[in-house]
């Protein structure tokens, strides 16, 4: 362990350079703890067999497994502070649906989403989305420049994510800083200001949640929320008979506050960093531009080797043998997605952008199994919308000059750039 | 009714198996198994449900 010893995994030195923390790891250990009674997994045969493992691994007080940690980056989460637990409770209560979930009530609340947000009802938002995108380039594509991340990136699933969800686009400002501020709990390290601002953005997110839910009960429509507040879930089996229920506010809540946070903060950042990748790789930028087919590829490559999601979290509930290594339960286990991916085990030259690989669908960047990522098919269409006009309305894309440090936000759970400059001609 | 699974677009999710395992079971390398490709009238309303989650659209059901 030489050499992770010496590294804070939570310092923004190494989260900067994490690809390199990760190989350093991966070469050293797979899986290792980092702390006492933490074990971070990162070979991808490992983070698979994790992902998949739901009887061992609980998502249940795991997922999250950041929050209100205060300056201790590796401490077991706890109940909240009671300053903070006080202001959660000026909003609906919290409930394991989905994000911290485990089966078999996991399997209930994610089959009725699963069919929200399937590929055959989220297709009839493409024609939407795609003019939203449009009238986003519209705005820069005169100037011959952009600063892609917040004139851009950021834009494009915060509509998108606010029409399928059935959420008034005209309060995206509202739920676009509710949402920065609560992943900011995320990051690694949390200042107390930063906890206590987070919990405030959780509440008032909910409570803007509530209303709209409220008001989907009198009017539903054909949205998420409509879905969910006319859904009927299995209750309880009753000898043979199955008995269904309504969902309830906070449980609708609980999962619209996830969609509309995790539909944000995800395609955002991919549509960052994929374009850097493209901008460094022109050969390849123009094949994709001439052949507009070759988008999805480029997507899914992009979910690979700049995963915007890098980690999240399990509780390990019986010792579990993993690679060599035994985790005991109790353990916190950290699923280093950003790791499995450019594990050269699994992927030839990891750290290429290759839209040619042969096993080009078999990174873990949205996840695996039961709590595979639930927007996946709205992700991947927002991302070639993107990518398809981006690419075809400009031309001779490049980093404006002396513009860019290629940064990246202090996060430990997401890889995300600061900013990206680009310039172009029309084309 | 028959039910085929597109093993070039199928993205290892587990979906299937793991929401609908009366109908799809795991296999080798995590890919999805029909459990019987053969579905009964009973289970076309299930059927239709897993061919419409699968967020690869791998999944399809024919005669």
């Amino acid at each position: 362990m030489s050499v992770l010893n010496k590294m804070d995994p939570f310092s923004e030195e190494t989260l900067e350079k994490r690809y390199e923390y990760f190989e350093a790891m991966r070469n050293e250990a797979p899986v290792f703890e980092a702390a006492p009674g933490v074990y971070f997994v990162g070979g991808y045969d490992a983070v698979n067999k994790v992902l998949r493992d739901t009887r061992n691994f609980s998502s249940s007080n795991g997922a999250a497994f950041l929050n209100f940690q205060g300056e201790a980056g590796l401490a077991a989460p706890s109940a909240p502070p009671p300053e903070i637990a006080a202001i959660l409770a000026e909003s609906v209560p919290e409930r394991d649906t989905l994000l911290s979930g485990d089966p078999p009530a996991h399997t209930r609340f994610r089959s009725l989403v699963n069919r929200s947000l399937s590929p055959k009802r989220i297709a009839k938002w493409e024609p939407a989305i795609r003019s939203v995108v449009d009238d986003l380039i519209d705005d820069f594509i005169d100037t011959g420049k952009v600063e892609l991340v917040s004139q851009f990136a950021q834009q494009v699933p915060l509509i998108a994510i606010a029409m399928v969800l059935g959420v008034p686009p005209e309060d995206r400002e509202k739920y676009k800083d509710w949402s920065i501020r609560t992943v900011k709990t995320l990051a690694g390290r949390l200042t107390r200001e930063d906890a206590l601002d987070a919990a405030r953005a959780t509440r008032d997110l909910r409570n803007y949640l509530e209303d709209r839910v409220e008001a989907a009960r009198l009017h539903p429509e054909d949205n998420v929320i409509g879905d969910l507040v006319n859904a009927h879930m299995l209750a309880d089996v009753d000898g043979d008979e199955a008995k269904y229920r309504p969902l309830d506010t906070p449980e609708i809540v609980s999962i619209l506050q996830q969609l509309l946070v995790a539909g944000q903060e995800t395609v955002n950042y991919l549509i960052g960093s994929l374009t850097m990748r493209l901008v460094e790789n022109p050969a390849e930028l123009e094949r994709i531009k001439r052949d507009p087919s070759l988008v999805p590829a480029l997507v899914e490559e992009g979910v690979r080797v700049e995963s915007p999601i890098q980690a999240l979290g399990r509780f390990c509930v019986n010792d579990t043998e993993v690679g060599d290594v035994t985790i005991p339960a109790g353990s916190r286990v950290v699923i280093l997605y950003g790791s499995a991916n450019r594990d050269v085990c699994r992927f030839a030259a990891a750290d290429q952008l290759d839209i040619d690989r042969k096993n080009i669908r078999e990174h873990v960047g949205f996840g695996a199994g039961p709590h595979y990522c639930v927007g996946s098919a709205l992700a991947r269409m927002e991302s070639r919308i993107a990518f398809e006009q981006l690419l075809s309305r400009t031309k001779n894309l490049r980093f404006a000059e002396g513009r860019n440090d290629f940064t990246h936000k202090y996060n430990f759970i997401f890889r995300a750039l600061n900013e990206l400059h680009i310039e172009f001609d029309k084309a | 009714m028959k039910l085929e699974i597109n093993y070039r677009k199928c993205a290892r999710s587990g979906q299937c198996f793991y929401m609908y395992p009366d109908l799809v079971q795991k296999g080798p390398r995590d890919l999805p198994r029909p459990l019987n490709p053969e579905i009964g009238s009973d289970d076309v309303g299930r059927a239709e449900e897993l061919v419409e989650i699968c967020p690869m659209e791998a999944i399809t059901l024919g005669p």
